[in-house]
């Protein structure tokens, strides 16, 4: 065998073992499993339970610690260095991304990442963040004094912004993307709120840097996402974490549905 | 920690810096995959007889059951480091699974089911390229390669340098590495001639130090301790903090966009952990 020939075959060996596929039959039949074990709990509802059962089958996860987080000299500076994620937030993500989504397929391609797209790159606590322009809406200066806060609602809700186009709920973003590394610090500073395009939410966030165009290559995409629904990928080249926008519209609307009824019923009381 | 030849010193420099991050307070991960299982017998467990390992990540097509990674982690004599132990069963790997799609991401996937429980991971590479080194080098950020500081290991360092590259091509990014010279013996000329070809080969991949040859190793492996806590202060310790520090702050270089506007970042805490460990130089 000569040179060139041993090394092409090594190269398809190592190529063939660090394909990021992983086959599909692997995911079909745990999923299968949940239905059959409970079709409407698997869809509608995740009872404690099942988790057990139902997460092995949606979740795999991706280079996560390759993942860009939070900076260094942030991490040194948090009390706690690095921690656990809350077992209960992060529960009630995955239920409710998986009772708002139904399943794992719906999440796996983007509409907008078929060709090029452009981002606009912005810091949540020193997370870099970017998102869709096109599923942006408008960006408006934070100021703290102008938000009406609400009575019962969720800690990562900070208030109402009223703005030309109407009242926008503002959602503490750093508590919800990174809930481990939240700090009462992370509140400060806030700068900007991000409305979200055809949701009556926006995104507070510490700094909007810049648009860049990216090339659906250029990130790194989830194709597992029953945890962090909302992250769509990574792209290493801006080390920044891409936010699906749709599907954190949705995660943030069923989450903030019970309080919504808790307001209305005590509303009325 | 990998290289194509035995003997370098990859599960001493594995232990020794696993034990330097674990005192640092740091929570540690270190993984055998080396079907010989050096670092598992360090800590006391046997590899011929161990029931469970890394072996069984690898029974499930590239699919890791969530619960499993956890289940398969054990106790060192360290309260701050956890292995995850490697069995003889690992060596028939190859044959059980030629080059099955996806397989070299096996303990990419695990590491991330442990990622909240673990501030930094080290992996003991087998030194044979396989399912285990690709799945090694894979999961890692940074890549020390320990050399033995002798000829014949040079030879060793350039077929592991060759192998990097097209891992990196499979994988569509570079990993970042270093060669730490390992086992130097000054009193020796061959020691102090393959030192001089290594700078002159790998100027800029090479640590500029040594691992110097100690005997306080060979004691600490026997006591089951990693070296730190047997003797902080033997030559050999001293190089590893030295190294340590400088493989934190080559692994902070190599994401420049990060350092310049302290924007995002990885997953470890690399300078937490360098301050950690000053200070406990300073207490010294």
């Amino acid at each position: 065998m000569s040179k060139d020939t041993q090394h092409a075959a090594l190269q398809n060996y190592l190529d063939e073992l660090l394909d990021d596929a992983v086959p599909e039959m692997q995911v079909e039949p745990a999923l299968s499993r949940v239905a059959q074990s409970n079709p409407v709990q698997s869809v509608l509802h995740i009872d404690p339970s099942y988790k057990e059962l139902t997460a092995p089958a949606l979740t795999l996860p991706q280079l996560a610690l390759r993942e860009p987080l939070i900076s260094e000299e942030q991490i040194s500076r948090l009390p706690v260095s690095i921690g656990r994620l809350d077992t209960q937030d992060e529960d009630d993500v995955q239920s409710s991304a998986v009772a708002s989504v139904e399943t794992e397929a719906e999440l796996g391609k983007v509409s907008w990442a078929d060709s090029p797209f452009e981002c606009l790159l912005f810091d949540v606590a020193g997370l870099a963040l970017a998102v869709p322009l096109s599923a942006l809406g408008t960006i408006y200066r934070f100021e703290a004094d102008e938000l009406t806060p609400l009575f019962g609602q969720p800690d990562w809700f900070l208030g109402i912004l009223a703005t030309p186009q109407g009242n926008l709920k503002v959602l503490e973003t750093a508590r919800w993307v990174m809930p481990e590394r939240y700090t009462a610090g992370s509140r400060d500073n806030l700068k900007y709120v991000i409305s979200i395009n055809g949701c009556d939410w926006g995104l507070a966030v510490h700094q909007v840097r810049h648009a860049i165009r990216l090339q659906p290559d250029q990130v790194k995409w989830r194709t597992q996402r029953s945890q962090r629904a909302w992250l769509a990928g990574t792209v290493i080249e801006h080390m920044c974490a891409l936010l699906d926008l749709e599907v954190l519209a949705q995660l943030i609307t069923v989450k903030d549905k019970p309080h919504c009824a808790i307001s209305a019923v005590t509303g009325k009381l | 920690m990998a290289n194509q030849k035995g003997g370098v010193g990859k599960t001493t420099t594995t232990l020794a810096l696993a034990g330097l991050l674990a005192d640092a307070g740091k929570r540690v991960l270190v993984v055998d995959l080396d079907p010989h299982g050096s670092m598992t017998s360090y800590f006391g467990y046997d590899p011929d007889t161990m029931e469970h390992s890394c072996y069984d990540l690898f029974q499930h097509s590239g699919f890791i059951p969530l619960s499993l990674p956890e289940k398969l982690l054990r106790d060192t004599s360290h309260e701050n480091l956890k292995l995850l132990p490697a069995s003889t069963a690992l060596a028939v790997l190859e044959r059980q699974s030629p080059g099955k799609g996806g397989l070299g991401l096996v303990i990419t996937r695990t590491l991330g089911l442990l990622q909240d429980d673990f501030d930094f991971a080290l992996i003991d590479s087998p030194p044979l390229l396989g399912v285990l080194m690709v799945n090694a080098l894979a999961a890692s950020e940074h890549l020390l390669i320990p050399v033995q500081t002798e000829f014949l290991a040079l030879k060793g360092l350039e077929r592991m340098v060759n192998t990097l590259k097209m891992i990196n091509r499979s994988r569509k990014q570079t990993l970042p590495y270093s060669i730490v010279p390992t086992l130097f013996d000054r009193r020796t000329q061959a020691s102090i001639t393959a030192l001089s070809m290594l700078k002159k080969q790998y100027p800029e991949m090479l640590w500029p130090a040594y691992i110097p040859v100690d005997t306080r190793l060979r004691d600490a492996s026997r006591a089951g301790l990693v070296p730190s806590r047997f003797d902080k202060n033997s030559r050999a310790i001293l190089a590893y903090r030295a190294l340590l520090k400088h493989v934190l702050r080559v692994y902070l270089q190599s994401r420049p966009a990060l350092s310049a506007e302290g924007a995002a970042m990885p997953t470890v805490s690399a300078p937490a952990a360098e301050i950690a460990l000053d200070k406990q130089t300073a207490s010294q």
